[in-house]
């Protein structure tokens, strides 16, 4: 998704909780995660999580990149059921 | 041992015998031209979240539907409804930004973070098992922000 939106000449950024798929697809700018499916801004509700991970995302938009560049983040999720 | 990557292709293999990965070699970058603070952004998921008005997603379509909906600028909860099938929607009924972070960024619109947001976001299923068309509507969508001034896209694949 992040390469069709790019190559039109928007700067994108994007969150993954799967580090291996995305080196694969190679987009520009990631966020990892170690998160689970469903919840790619963390644990509903948490506001300063989402906070923190948007601005990892604005800060790695404001960088001279020129190839994949990933961006890990040691955030956690709270347990919920299954995850 | 299998690891993490030949894992789930082998388990999506059990639903879908032809599965590959889509792997590429280089990284296409459209470098930021101008300040945050002057840019607009646009949300882009791929939570199968649509209009309650909107058609469904067809999740019974083995190769994954590669079609995106609009979510419109001042979209609200009560407009969205999800429709995907792979992943807990326990959370995002609790809060909607956990996928789709909209109250967030207007949020830094307001603190002047960044400048504005999109009249348009954009909406995909993910759980796609043939790719091909993904690419294709997302340079659909991405040539129809470039139209409308969009400058950075911040995305949430589930």
């Amino acid at each position: 998704m992040a390469r069709g939106v790019e190559e039109a000449g928007i700067s994108t950024v994007c969150t993954t909780f799967r580090r291996d798929i995305i080196e694969l697809v190679r987009p520009p700018r990631v966020l990892s995660m170690k998160f689970a499916p469903g919840r790619p801004l963390g644990n509903p509700g948490d506001k300063d999580m989402q906070r923190k991970i948007i601005e990892a995302g604005f800060e790695l938009l404001q960088k001279d990149i020129h190839d994949m560049t990933i961006t890990d983040l040691p955030f956690r999720l709270k347990k919920f059921g299954l995850f | 041992m299998l690891n993490s990557l030949a894992l789930t292709k082998k388990l999506i293999r059990t639903k879908y015998p032809s599965f590959e990965y889509a792997v590429f070699s280089d990284t296409p970058v459209a470098p930021l031209k101008k300040p945050l603070r002057e840019c607009k952004l646009a949300l882009l998921t791929t939570g199968g979240l649509h209009l309650k008005t909107d058609t469904p997603f067809d999740t019974k379509f083995l190769d994954g539907d590669c079609s995106y909906r609009v979510l419109p600028g001042a979209v609200g909860r009560e407009d969205i409804m999800v429709t995907h099938e792979s992943y807990d929607h326990r959370f995002i009924n609790e809060d909607l930004n956990c996928v789709f972070p909209i109250d967030r960024m207007r949020e830094y619109v307001k603190e002047g973070k960044i400048g504005s947001l999109s009249d348009e976001h954009y909406s995909f299923m993910g759980h796609i098992f043939a790719a091909g068309p993904l690419l294709e509507n997302s340079r659909t969508a991405g040539r129809r922000l470039k139209e409308s001034g969009v400058d950075i896209a911040f995305l949430t694949p589930t």
